[in-house]
């Protein structure tokens, strides 16, 4: 979005700085690891280098990263532009001028988190040598992309409090996942022709299904680890829980399909 | 962290000088009531639906009071700030949430039909109100540092978590069920392939294509919860 005047607007920036002197008692409080991912360097006047997988400025870049674990940690509601901006080190002119308002801003985090899945997703392997080993494979993918996503799933929680109005609004589109669902539906289909898998399994609905299983624990283990009085999170309760998923998902495809017979 | 906060010991009972100092507050035009049960769940009916589409920071007490129809004042006076407020929402929540199932019975239907009433009870509480699912997301943002200093009890599991156990037993007894099943992790299983499909149904139907808050989608992804449980707690 306005990317040709990006370059002539980023000379501002020499008055960000200035700004975020002023606002030097409220940024005592960013943590060592935010200050850290506030490259400083990218505060340098003149004209910024883009990223050429995304074509983002560097500034652009580290807005999103910032307003990434502000709307992941606040909400959508609770998260401010202004705390955004001081933990990024811009003005909120240059918030402004490169996602026009919050509500953008927050679209442009969804749309980039989204992108960061499905490109992770093309990645997800294969070439199995079964089908078996293919849901195997796709359990553990599923589960270990949600283990290291948890500013993600923040991010989907906090959407869903808004009944998915913002995604509606990206330019994300269904075909983000179609690669995964139809490497999905071949591994259904050739479990069914060998025998392994029952007939009819929705592809989507099984995808929903193994991700819930990652997810739903992730986004809620402090309450129930705390309520539980059990660390689920160890690396050991991790594999357990991954090795469980994989049987519940294979004991449901097996169910009635002709080898289990 | 929330026990420095201002008004945070004034509790609700009423006393003359709180009684006054309410209707001081009282702006014109506002809910005349006295009846301080009334009051209270009102309050913290509205708080909830503030807190479910908000957030713990996003929800005001402003807009709160704006729509009980309750005072500021009158709002601090109960629940002494936003945060126990918040606690209130989130003790009424799990009163519910973690209460045993009711239709189940092990003794009179057996552990395979008790294991499925288990899962399809617990699928029908949040279809019912969903809106639990977004309160347990919004605390787990808080890392459960509010639920750490709410009345909820750590006891408040193992009731449901017996009710697993007893089921599970009873099938390895009567050789349905395999041996060694820990009911715990049965149970965040079971919680995640019910749960999940309802607390994210809107993201869900964005971008998946399907309409995860239909009826018809939800009776089909609690029927595959169903036979995923029930046929990983069978003996082989």
């Amino acid at each position: 979005m306005s990317t040709g005047t990006s370059r002539r607007r980023s000379a501002n920036q020499g008055s960000a700085s200035l700004r975020s002197t002023k606002a030097k008692k409220p940024s005592a409080k960013v943590t060592p690891a935010s200050r850290a991912s506030a490259a400083p360097k990218a505060r340098r006047a003149g004209g910024q280098a883009r990223d050429p997988a995304n074509g983002l400025t560097e500034t652009q870049q580290r807005i999103l990263t910032v307003a990434t674990k502000e709307f992941s940690a606040k909400g959508y509601d609770g998260a401010r532009v202004d705390d955004i901006m001081r933990i990024a080190k811009v003005s909120k002119n240059l918030i402004y001028h490169y996602y026009g308002s919050k509500e953008r801003l927050f679209i442009a985090v969804l749309e980039t988190a989204y992108e960061g899945l499905h490109a992770h997703q093309t990645r997800w392997p294969l070439d199995v040598t079964s089908p078996v080993d293919g849901i195997r494979k796709l359990v553990q993918s599923t589960f270990k992309y949600w283990y290291d996503s948890p500013e993600f799933i923040g991010l989907l929680n906090s959407e869903n409090f808004h009944k998915g109005q913002h995604l509606r609004k990206t330019k994300l589109t269904k075909a983000g996942y179609s690669g995964l669902i139809d490497n999905i539906a071949g591994l259904l289909k050739e479990g069914e022709k060998s025998g392994d898998f029952r007939p009819k399994v929705d592809p989507v609905e099984l995808y929903i299904s193994i991700s819930a299983l990652a997810y739903h624990y992730l986004s809620n283990r402090y309450t129930l680890d705390y309520l539980l009085d059990r660390k689920l999170s160890t690396e050991e309760d991790m594999k357990a829980r991954i090795a469980h998923i994989e049987e519940l998902i294979l004991g449901y495809l097996r169910y009635g399909a002709r080898k289990s017979k | 962290m929330t026990t420095k906060k201002g008004g945070a010991s004034r509790r609700a009972k009423p006393s003359p000088r709180s009684a006054s100092a309410a209707t001081l507050a009282k702006p014109a035009g506002k809910r005349m009531t006295r009846d301080p049960v009334l009051a209270r769940e009102v309050i913290l009916r509205i708080a909830r639906t503030h807190f479910v589409s908000r957030g713990l920071a996003g929800a005001r007490v402003d807009e709160i009071a704006a729509e009980s129809g309750y005072s500021k004042a009158m709002i601090y006076h109960y629940y002494g700030n936003k945060e126990k407020l918040y606690v209130a929402v989130l003790e009424q929540v799990y009163a519910t949430f973690v209460a045993p199932r009711r239709t189940v019975d092990v003794e009179v239907v057996g552990p395979v039909a008790a294991l499925e009433a288990f899962v399809r009870e617990g699928a029908a509480s949040v279809r019912k109100d969903p809106a639990i699912l977004n309160l347990l997301a919004i605390e787990n943002l808080h890392k459960a540092a509010y639920l750490r200093e709410s009345k909820v009890s750590r006891a408040v599991y193992p009731q449901l978590l017996t009710q697993l156990s007893e089921i599970l037993e009873a099938g390895v007894r009567q050789e349905v069920f395999r041996a060694g099943i820990d009911p715990v992790h049965l149970y965040v299983a079971l919680s995640s392939a019910i749960f999940h499909a309802v607390s994210n149904r809107f993201t869900l139907s964005a971008t998946l294509g399907v309409d995860a808050n239909t009826r018809g989608f939800l009776d089909r992804h609690v029927d595959m919860a169903v036979e995923m449980v029930v046929r990983f707690c069978r003996a082989p």
